[in-house]
């Protein structure tokens, strides 16, 4: 019997460490399931999100639009029937010629500003325009309202996320300027994009009225669109605020190898 | 059929693992299956050598006065040089195979403490010729044990998609919990056994070894179908 000993203690710890490795695959499987049961509701909202994202988008542009057509259109088209309502047609020869003049001239100025709404609603998707480009565009509708002090700084050579990457990115930098036009009542805002070698950064800087970050009631659905839209694409977000002394946000996104050799080639 | 348990099986199951092995790098050229082969290749050549050199035939094959005498003496050599052999290539294909640092660091200590250990007694102590230490022997299965789990552990940290099964790595290492799992048994019991019991702890280490190499070339030929599968 002393002699079957090991030979029986072998095969007893092979029985177990075939048990073992059963049950390792089946736990294993189970923590597949719901790996990608997870992975599937996390697409799911990350979808969701994009869907809101562009609804917003095309939100905002709606809004451009009717500023657009109430502010400009609108009131060069008033001024063009004003012009025409005071036509008479007994006045002198080049009367009549200088106030058509400046018919042509405010009509001339609809059709052009008509044509720029237009081109404006062809390329509002990031696709077209890409992040920076989309950027500068909101930027560049910042700078015209004259209500703010700006700079936008732009470091590194810039490179592509996938565009639902960069739709969220745009979001989030459309959200933050929205807070800043709605809330902060400051008078200067700064941006700084940054094309750095392993992450992309986007800060935004208010000299605004600033808040209490740790206070909750705060924390209202656009800081909560922040923080959840960053970390859907896996940024790192930053919000940095005292009252009285502005808001800095920052928005840190990791930038795979590949990326970033796409971006040299 | 004892005899062919005891000495012939070895080599058989390491040429099964070399062909399994083999097959695999010849699909998908790993470098850590390469190396995996020479070694298997090496191990089966050595043992080899190391009993054809001690049957009756050979022992006069070198004079009694050379240095290479020694040899023809008993095959303890054999399984020395693969003790120290083994912790390299085991090391190494874990080292590899693990992502974590702090798992890769384990390795790379057990790898040292493990030469060490070679050091001090085949080298200092002039044992690799004359003795098969089988405590030091079972030191290194236990290393390799420690490497499989570790990869175990990694594997439930790092849920994959694709089907386990199909993974012809998860084969190797099953296979390898097994027999070193078990080899660390029997090579404990193997130090105290009589002459009798030693040639039947040793058949049962071989046939181990078979079975686990044969499960794996089994693996290789069943992971299409597993590929195939979802879960």
């Amino acid at each position: 019997m002393p002699d079957a000993m090991p030979i029986i203690l072998v095969s007893f710890l092979l029985l177990v460490v075939a048990i073992g490795i059963i049950m390792l695959v089946l736990l294993y499987q189970k923590k597949q399931l719901q790996y990608i049961n997870e992975k599937e509701q996390l697409k799911a909202s990350f979808e969701k999100e994009i869907l809101e994202s562009k609804l917003e988008m095309q939100e905002q542009t709606m809004k451009n639009i009717s500023q657009e057509v109430h502010d400009n259109i609108g009131q060069v088209l008033s001024l063009v029937r004003l012009n025409i309502n005071a036509l008479d047609c007994n006045e002198s020869k080049p009367v009549m010629q200088e106030k058509i003049k400046d018919l042509s001239r405010l009509t001339g100025k609809v059709i052009q500003d008509l044509r720029d709404l237009s081109k404006s609603l062809h390329s509002d998707t990031i696709t077209e325009k890409g992040l920076i480009g989309a950027i500068e565009y909101e930027f560049d509708l910042l700078k015209k309202s004259g209500a703010f002090a700006t700079s936008l700084i732009i470091e590194g050579e810039p490179y592509t996320f996938p565009d639902q990457k960069e739709l969220i990115l745009f979001r989030i930098f459309q959200e933050v300027i929205n807070n800043i036009i709605k809330h902060a009542q400051a008078s200067l805002i700064q941006v700084r994009v940054c094309f750095c070698i392993d992450k992309f950064m986007l800060e935004i800087n208010d000299d605004g009225q600033g808040f209490d970050v740790n206070n909750t009631t705060n924390n209202g659905l656009g800081l909560k669109n922040i923080r959840n839209r960053s970390q859907l694409i896996g940024a790192l977000h930053n919000i940095d605020s005292q009252p009285g002394k502005g808001t800095m946000i920052k928005i840190e996104l990791p930038v795979s190898y590949t990326n970033f050799n796409q971006a040299m080639v | 059929m004892r005899s062919f348990l005891i000495n012939e099986l070895e080599p058989i199951a390491y040429a099964t693992y070399m062909i399994a092995l083999l097959l695999q790098f010849n699909q998908y050229k790993h470098e850590r299956h390469w190396v995996l082969f020479l070694y298997y290749f090496f191990a089966a050549t050595v043992l080899y050598a190391g009993i054809v050199l001690t049957e009756d035939g050979y022992t006069n094959l070198f004079p009694k006065n050379s240095k290479w005498h020694i040899l023809t003496e008993g095959n303890n050599w054999s399984y020395n040089l693969l003790y120290i052999v083994n912790i390299f290539v085991f090391s190494w294909f874990f080292y590899i195979l693990l992502h974590d640092k702090l798992k890769k660091r384990m390795v790379a200590v057990c790898c040292v403490c493990n030469v060490v250990l070679f050091t001090y007694v085949d080298i200092v102590f002039r044992k690799f010729f004359s003795d098969f230490n089988s405590t030091i022997y079972g030191l290194v299965f236990l290393t390799i044990v420690l490497y499989t789990l570790l990869y175990l552990h990694q594997l439930l940290r790092d849920i994959k998609e694709e089907n386990l099964l199909a993974d012809f790595d998860f084969w190797l290492i099953c296979g390898y919990v097994l027999y070193y799992l078990g080899s660390f048994v029997i090579v404990i019991y193997y130090q105290n056994a009589g002459e009798h019991q030693r040639g039947n702890i040793w058949a049962m280490h071989n046939i181990i070894l078979f079975i686990c190499s044969l499960m794996l070339l089994t693996a290789y030929f069943r992971i299409p179908t597993y590929q195939k599968r979802p879960l």
